[in-house]
């Protein structure tokens, strides 16, 4: 089986980003990367089909340019070796499916200047091809995912935002009937 | 904290039309000053609630020894999926840590499932008998499901709680110097009169009244505590209950007795406590019976949250129960018991309870703790013990800062009588181990009722 990268050396790959994949996204007939063609490109050069037709479509116009941008640095990620020795047919799903949500809540710069987010993304991209970062066990590299998951993260904040605001109202309920009357009491305790 | 009657009686009884024996109760010339007002707030829905859990308490049967309740798989991935203070639990049950009486009090909130709509919460405060005063929250159907585990209690020994309008049911009958006292009504019972009166003779205007009230409404049910009934069997008013429910602390097998020979009825001993209401009862000395399938019992090792062998002592822990404001996960109640199994029911046996102690002021009268308590709680003691000496003289020693001495000892004399000599002591440091607040009392039963 074909021997998965650590995540410092992906991360480390990510953060090399040129500026060419950085660029603005083409949307709206303005000038800019055309990341459809560009994510076709990657797939054929990780696929070893070079000469393939248009396998992926990308729909720019309904697309976020935080998406599209994402897509971008994601194609350059792909670049590394690794991607070219297993098999390509996760790519689909995965661009897809698996940018919308988190493109819409991080800054696009930061996928590569903030380590990390470029650790999240190099996670995301290796669960979603189903390797294990060389040197981890799975388990690790859940948990280790979980610790830089933004949706994740925000989840557990909307969640305890939800919890205080919850305990804010029972105790504001418990100050209001605590001394008033309550219920019939029918024995001794 | 002086409570607030704020409903009308509409609001307390919404399902109730018909209130003319509330009135009635309320004006009798014979009754009592009544100084509350009380319902029990049933709505259709909440009535259909408390039908179904009494029709669930005859259905479900209790688990057998060395197995889990079959509901205890689906009531802990409630509590974890619903109640913030189990969230990161486990659902197998002895994988979890056992939790006690300070976790609730320090943060109730934490113990109400999201499923509880906040505004149907109400708040009962403990005085702290045996502990820290603690805030237990409920509602309107917990409250009442008390009926039904009192129906199933009575029910096996063929006693049946009639109800309906223009009777009294329920009477529950206090012995203190100062406690609520209402007349009410209970929806589930059609409409049955329901009564909190304290036998203290300064809340009637005559003192027979006390048996002439009791006497005229001849309730089907007493409740109270021993000590409060032995001051009713002193009373000694003519009425024919169908049983008494004692409560709060041990039936010691003299009281009972006499109060059998007296009142001709059984006397039942309710192992029960504030957060969660009944647990088991007692018709012989030292042998409890669980009453509710639906609220788990185990034995854990005092120092350790495990279960101890079958048979052996522990502390009596808790899961489930029928209150969704309070769920309880491994309670530790800060009671010792062992548990045994018989012929498909469940008992505690040994059961070390708080025993009744006998406090008398200078004028010979019984003062009960609960009075003792609520006088002490205006001041922040972290914990303290009391003692009343043969001779009628009170130990105290009390553990907190900013004391004011000659107002505690003014409290001392309101208490007792000014004839009462008191000798008082406040620490800063040592807490006690054990309990909090410890009553003692060297003056026996028969030293009083001399």
């Amino acid at each position: 089986m074909t021997k998965a990268p650590a995540i410092s050396e992906l991360i480390h790959h990510i953060k090399l980003c040129p500026l060419e994949f950085l660029n603005t996204p083409q949307k709206n007939g303005k000038n800019g990367v055309n990341t459809e063609a560009l994510v076709n490109d990657i797939i054929r050069l990780i696929a070893h089909e070079p000469t393939a037709a248009r396998q992926i479509e990308i729909q720019s116009k309904k697309l976020s340019r935080e998406e599209l941008s994402l897509m971008q640095i994601c194609c350059w990620t792909l670049t590394h070796p690794f991607f070219a020795e297993i098999d390509h047919r996760w790519v689909f799903d995965f661009f897809k499916e698996k940018l919308t949500d988190i493109a819409s809540i991080v800054k696009t710069a930061d996928w590569v200047a903030d380590e990390e987010r470029a650790e999240e993304l190099a996670r995301l991209i290796m669960q979603c091809c189903g390797y294990v970062p060389g040197g981890e066990t799975r388990e690790q590299a859940l948990d280790r995912f979980d610790s830089v998951n933004t949706i994740k993260r925000l989840k557990v904040l909307e969640e305890s935002k939800a919890a205080i605001e919850r305990a804010r109202e029972i105790r504001r309920q418990m100050e209001e009937k605590r001394a008033r009357e309550a219920a019939n009491v029918y024995g001794r305790e | 904290m002086k409570l607030k009657p704020v409903l009308t009686d509409e609001e307390r009884f919404p399902l109730l039309k018909d209130q003319s024996f509330l009135k009635e109760l309320r004006q009798d010339l014979n009754g009592p000053r009544f100084n509350f007002r009380s319902g029990d707030r049933l709505t259709a829905d909440n009535l259909e609630k408390v039908k179904i859990y009494r029709q669930e308490l005859d259905k479900r049967r209790f688990w057998t020894e060395n197995s889990l309740p079959a509901w205890i798989d689906q009531y802990l991935k409630w509590c974890i999926d619903s109640v913030p203070a189990y969230k990161n639990y486990s659902e197998k049950l002895e994988e979890n840590p056992a939790i006690r009486r300070q976790n609730i009090a320090t943060a109730p909130w934490r113990f109400v499932s999201d499923e509880c709509d906040a505004e149907e919460l109400l708040v009962y405060s403990t005085s702290g008998t045996t502990g820290a005063p603690m805030d237990v929250l409920f509602d309107a159907t917990t409250q009442a499901t008390w009926i039904p585990q009192l129906e199933s209690i009575l029910a096996r020994d063929g006693i049946r709680l009639e109800g309906g309008p223009d009777r009294v049911s329920i009477c529950l009958v206090c012995s203190q110097k100062e406690t609520l006292t209402y007349a009410s009504l209970s929806t589930y019972l059609d409409g049955a009169g329901v009564l909190k009166i304290n036998l203290n003779p300064d809340e009637w205007n005559k003192p027979e009244d006390r048996s002439s009230y009791l006497e005229k409404h001849n309730p089907e049910i007493i409740t109270g505590d021993p000590l409060t009934f032995m001051t009713l069997a002193e009373l000694c008013p003519d009425i024919r209950p169908k049983a008494m429910i004692s409560s709060a602390m041990v039936l010691l097998e003299g009281t009972r007795k006499m109060l059998e020979e007296k009142f001709r009825c059984p006397v039942y001993d309710l192992y029960s406590l504030t957060e969660c209401r009944m647990i088991a009862v007692a018709k012989k000395p030292g042998i409890y019976r669980l009453v509710r399938p639906e609220l788990y019992v185990e034995i854990l090792h005092p120092d350790k949250d495990e279960t101890v062998k079958c048979g052996e002592r522990g502390e009596i822990t808790l899961t489930g129960g029928n209150n969704p404001f309070l769920a309880l996960v491994r309670y530790r109640t800060g009671d010792f018991a062992t548990l045994r199994h018989e012929n498909d029911e469940v008992y505690l046996c040994e059961l070390e309870g708080r025993q009744p102690t006998i406090f008398v002021t200078d004028e010979n009268r019984f003062l009960n703790n609960v009075d003792v308590s609520r006088a002490l709680s205006k001041f922040s003691f972290a914990a303290f013990t009391l003692h009343q000496k043969q001779d009628r003289s009170i130990d105290f020693c009390g553990w907190g800062k900013g004391i004011n001495r000659s107002e505690l000892k003014q409290t001392f004399c309101e208490l007792f009588g000014p004839g009462i000599k008191s000798s008082i002591s406040i620490r800063t440091r040592h807490f006690p181990e054990t309990k909090k607040v410890q009553y003692t009392s060297d003056i026996k039963k028969a030293d009083f009722i001399l």
